[in-house]
């Protein structure tokens, strides 16, 4: 029991403290989860629009398959990436395994069908009377198509939230990507996995504890956010 | 104005047919009817909203073709039209009062006087810099009707402009509705369920049940109770008539206004046994002369206007004072709601 007890000072001192390789560790997990969140959202929200605005053959083929891969285990990816990245692999010459670009690209691909997915859901649930009330008040294609984005613009950025979310808190894929290297590829996450087998619960703890503080952070500032401008009560 | 002929629209086992259907410019016509009857499908029709299955919409005589998307936009603008319930968008109370112009292609000094203006004019200038949040819905509702009262338009379509408003709001509502009826000469088409403050504007009533729509004459309408006296058959009465049957598919709730055609009613000398369920005696009151006919009002109770030929009038030689009886069906008394 006293380990316990003992790792949760532990934690206090290390958050109250300016220890270098404790903040370098927050610091790069937010960093990357910043970056991976971005590109997926560079690629997977137009994508999504034009799932949902453009009728084509496959597309709800192609919403299923990304709904799917929603649930897709982290170490998944992290492996199929591994084969690709690792030196015998199809893109070995690149030397990108064990690198923090290698993370990126493989966290980007775990959260691009969340991204996907959750925003065409988001789009579908702005109904009809988005386009319908800006038709009967004059509006014309192009403007209707205005209106939508504009009215979507917090359901995207909840969807952001939410892949920002899974990505800040996954582990498998920087683990086996980014090999989990010190100063360098250690995020919280994978700090936590190394430090708990080595019975080191304080730093354990106190990185367990930064992570969920960024996450409540994130979700409270955005709620405050979306609430000024939530419609009629 | 507008002309519909025979504008058909079905889904999900509901059918509306607007027969023909005729709007003039620069008049107000109030559609009535219950819930689900049709009143909102057939404003979207009107308002070139929703394209009907078959039947012609037309506008100054031009048929309106749907294919065309620049001249259905043109038309499409010279109409203000409100959904019921339609959407206030993220955005500030002045903002989406602001948006009808804005995508109109307004100057924005233009659009700040403007929309400043109706929203004193519905007295909500106060609200202009905020966000929706914490609106009241009757708040609400009259920020959705600044947002097409302000719109320069020659024909205003609102679907329930009045719901949700307090007292105060219905007054404002009709206010300015007269006025840009009277000034501007604006046509104007609305569904509503508040009768008196409807009424006060003394539309023209075009009733719709069921998916069928009919115009309803504004002559001989009363208001009284009515009385269930067999399948489908009801007895009203008011302080002056003591008994008009009608029928009606609907089940009528004990107070209720009805109209009768007077181009259905007969008028007899005698009290002769017909058809027709009602026999009323009364008193020609007044005879006047119209293009193509006569109009005679007859006291029975309350004063009704019938119309005959002048062949008939010189038959029987009618003349002020003369009794009468007036007779029609059941089914030519309209219920208007």
């Amino acid at each position: 029991m006293d380990y316990i007890l003992e790792g949760i000072s532990e934690a206090f001192r290390l958050i109250l403290s300016s220890d270098s390789e404790f903040w370098n560790i927050v610091w790069l997990s937010v960093k990357l989860s910043i970056i991976s969140t971005l590109l997926a959202s560079v690629i997977g929200v137009p994508a999504a629009f034009f799932l949902v605005i453009k009728k084509f053959r496959g597309r709800e083929f192609l919403i299923t398959v990304s709904n799917t891969l929603m649930s897709i285990p982290t170490v998944v990816v992290g492996l199929l990436f591994y084969s690709i990245l690792s030196r015998r692999g199809p893109a070995g010459d690149l030397a990108l395994l064990f690198t923090q670009t290698a993370v990126v690209i493989g966290q980007t691909f775990l959260i691009l069908p969340v991204v996907v997915s959750l925003t065409v859901s988001t789009i579908r649930s702005l109904d009809k009377s988005v386009s319908e009330t800006s038709v009967s008040l004059g509006a014309n294609k192009t403007q209707q198509l205005l209106m939508f984005f504009s009215e979507a613009r917090f359901g995207v950025a909840a969807c952001l939230i939410t892949a920002f979310s899974r990505v800040f808190a996954e582990v498998g894929v920087s683990m086996m990507l980014g090999g989990n290297i010190r100063n360098y590829t250690r995020t919280i996450t994978t700090a936590i996995a190394l430090e708990t087998s080595k019975g080191e619960f304080g730093l354990s703890i106190a990185l367990g504890i930064v992570l969920l503080a960024v996450a409540f952070t994130i979700n409270f500032f955005f709620l405050k956010f979306t609430k000024l401008y939530r419609t009629v009560d | 104005m507008f002309r519909l002929e025979n504008a058909q629209i079905s889904f999900s086992g509901f059918s509306l047919n607007s027969g023909l259907l005729e709007f003039e410019k620069g008049r107000i016509y109030c559609l009535t009817g219950p819930n689900g009857s049709g009143k909102s499908t057939l404003l979207k029709i009107i308002g070139l909203q929703l394209q009907p299955d078959s039947g012609s919409v037309s506008i100054e005589g031009r048929a309106v073709d749907y294919g065309k998307s620049e001249e259905l936009l043109k038309n499409r603008r010279n109409i203000s039209y409100m959904l019921q319930d339609s959407r206030l968008f993220y955005a500030s109370v002045f903002d989406n009062a602001a948006y009808g112009l804005k995508i109109r292609g307004l100057g924005a000094a233009e659009i700040k006087e403007k929309v400043n203006k109706i929203l004193k004019m519905l007295e909500i200038g106060h609200l202009a810099s905020r966000s929706l949040k914490g609106l009241s819905g009757g708040e609400a509702q009259r920020v959705r009707l600044a947002r097409n009262l302000v719109i320069d338009a020659p024909v205003y379509i609102l679907d329930e402009p009045s719901a949700g408003l307090d007292t105060r709001g219905r007054e404002l509502l009709a206010e300015i509705l007269s006025s840009y009826n009277k000034e501007k000469g604006a046509t104007i088409i609305f569904t509503s369920h508040h009768k008196e403050e409807a009424y006060r504007l003394s539309p023209e009533i075009i009733s719709v049940i069921d998916g069928k729509v009919s115009p309803i004459p504004r002559e001989n309408v009363f208001t009284g109770s009515a009385e269930k006296t067999g399948e489908k058959l009801y007895r009203f009465r008011n302080e002056n008539i003591s008994s008009i049957y009608f029928s009606s598919d609907h089940a009528i709730k004990d107070k209720v206004s009805i109209a009768i055609d007077p181009e259905e009613v007969i008028l007899s000398l005698t009290n002769v046994h017909t058809s027709a369920r009602n026999c009323l005696p009364g008193t020609v009151k007044n005879i006047k002369e119209i293009p193509s006919a006569l109009q005679l009002t007859v006291t029975a109770g309350e004063d009704f206007t019938v119309l005959i030929t002048k062949n008939s009038l010189e038959e029987m030689s009618l003349k002020e004072n003369s009794p009468v009886y007036m007779l029609f069906k059941a089914t030519a008394v309209k219920v208007i709601n």
